[in-house]
């Protein structure tokens, strides 16, 4: 069925900071594997939390010295969970051992997060959840129906 | 009406309060701006209204002719909100609904605004759902209330016994607003995975989720696909298809794939927005062809968009649309319509029924 292949998946090069991203500055990729560990607190009241890294929210990451500075972009501009976020980010990454002071942004740019931000690897994996219980739920899809 | 002779129903309208003067909380200013923000973004140029249009308490007269002269549509169902937390009159009033109801009972029906934390909204929902024209009662998945956002979930203790209610009422539908976030509510108060277990439960009510399409597509399809009483209202989802086409025909492709063409409404949104640009859209819509190629989306063909834009809706209602189109046939409306097809001004230019100097917004 050429519909379990995810709409939403993304089809063009990401521009912001992804699982996959690599970077030259051996400080940033300890940046960012600290950022996998942030859980966003709203996919934490779920049964699958996610990374902030994972669900899409690293805009970028900057390093300037001993100083860090990180960019999210999130799912609301009014996100109440921002400052629980903020206070997480900078106590992992002040934790390294080359790091003074993190600073945590909100991306005001105007644009706006979409679920092909997610990584790839939580998308197929949500798709297939998506599958599953249509599955459970004995769903035949209606464009699928012969009668 | 549509070339083809449809009716075209508009299932969701308001007549909006944007003035200072109901303001009841700080919130409520960037409540206003940012409804005006989302039309700008939404419509295409030369539909955003001026500010001189758009920041007023929009009247019964105004909303009648907005849509009966500017648009194409038919009959609407007017949608009053329980925004009290915000706006002193809820924002759209009941009182300004039933006004509309009253000077066009053809044309109209009403869905009533409820807040489940009154005392008596059980003797509300009873009292009104027996009223001529209420079609329907309208919630929302959150309110402020004592300095904090409380969760209005179909599924919470305070709401649940109003599904009863309503399934014992002379009503058979429920509207629920989720999908877009507002003021400091969380973002999971607007997934509509309560709605999956109150449709379970409630199999004989129907249940109408406003804004489908806009965000959570997937959980949408799966209440849509796995229960016949989910219908899916695209109220400012339905502009997507003019200002960011492709978001629009995958949240239509997914809808009619896994559920089919049958619970899918229309609704024009005003007086925040312009109701004619998604009628256009959707009616000269195509699917496009990677679409249909690389996810099996169907074709879009003319009798799924007479539905989308009528004929669910009228089923949704239990209306007869050749009964209502004798109804409204000579109507002052369609009087009004003629003249103004006889002279090549219908629909009318957008907001040019509003009686203001600058009637859209400038470029500048």
């Amino acid at each position: 069925m050429s519909a379990h292949t995810d709409p939403y998946a993304r089809t063009e090069e990401a521009t912001h900071v992804t699982p996959s991203t690599e970077f030259d500055d051996e400080r940033k990729t300890e940046v960012k594997a600290q950022l996998d560990e942030v859980l966003d607190p709203c996919s934490c009241m779920s049964d699958n939390p996610i990374s902030i890294l994972d669900l899409g929210l690293v805009e970028s990451i900057a390093v300037d010295g001993r100083d860090v500075e990180v960019t999210l972009l999130l799912t609301s501009q009014r996100c109440t969970y921002f400052l629980d976020i903020n206070d997480e980010v900078r106590e992992r990454v002040e934790s390294l051992d080359e790091v003074d002071s993190c600073e945590v942004h909100q991306d005001t740019s105007g644009q706006i997060w979409t679920n092909d931000r997610m990584s790839t690897e939580e998308r197929e994996a949500r798709r297939q959840r998506f599958h599953d219980q249509m599955d459970a739920a004995g769903v035949t899809p209606y464009a699928e129906r012969s009668d | 009406m549509l070339d083809s002779g449809s009716l075209v129903v508009d299932s969701v309208s308001h007549c909006f309060n944007h003035t200072p003067e109901n303001h009841k909380h700080p919130h409520a200013q960037i409540w206003d701006d940012e409804t005006y923000e989302l039309g700008a973004k939404l419509l295409p140029d030369g539909y955003v209204p001026s500010e001189e249009v758009f920041y007023r308490n929009h009247q019964p007269e105004e909303l009648a002719r907005l849509l009966f002269l500017e648009s194409q549509i038919d009959y609407s169902v007017y949608h009053s909100l329980p925004l009290d937390d915000y706006f002193h009159d809820g924002y759209v009033s009941r009182e300004k609904g039933f006004e509309f109801m009253e000077q066009n009972p053809e044309r109209v029906s009403m869905y009533v605004d409820i807040n489940p934390l009154e005392d008596d909204a059980g003797d509300q929902i009873e009292e009104f759902a027996a009223k001529d024209g209420v079609e329907g009662i309208k919630f929302y998945p959150a309110r402020y209330q004592n300095g904090n956002d409380l969760s209005l979930q179909l599924t919470e203790e305070a709401v649940w016994p109003l599904l009863q209610r309503v399934a014992d009422s002379e009503v058979d539908t429920l509207a629920i607003h989720k999908f877009i976030p507002f003021a400091t509510a969380p973002v999971r108060y607007f997934k509509p995975d309560d709605v999956e277990d109150a449709a379970n439960s409630f199999p004989d009510v129907n249940f109408e989720i406003i804004h489908a399409g806009f965000s959570f597509v997937e959980e949408t399809v799966l209440a849509m696909a796995s229960h016949d009483n989910v219908y899916a209202n695209l109220e400012n989802t339905a502009c997507l298809v003019n200002t960011r086409p492709r978001k629009f025909a995958k949240a239509l492709g997914e809808m009619l794939y896994w559920a089919g063409p049958d619970r899918i409404v229309y609704a024009g949104g005003a007086t925040a927005l312009h109701p004619q640009p998604p009628i256009d859209g959707i009616w000269n819509f195509e699917m496009p062809e990677d679409l249909i190629e690389d996810y099996d989306y169907p074709e879009v063909t003319r009798e799924m968009k007479e539905k989308i834009l009528g004929k669910n809706a009228l089923r949704l209602l239990d209306k007869d649309p050749e009964q209502i189109k004798k109804d409204i046939k000579g109507d002052k409306w369609d009087q009004l319509r003629t003249e103004r097809e006889e002279s090549g001004d219908f629909p009318a230019e957008p907001w040019s029924t509003y009686e203001a100097d600058a009637a859209l917004a400038s470029d500048d």
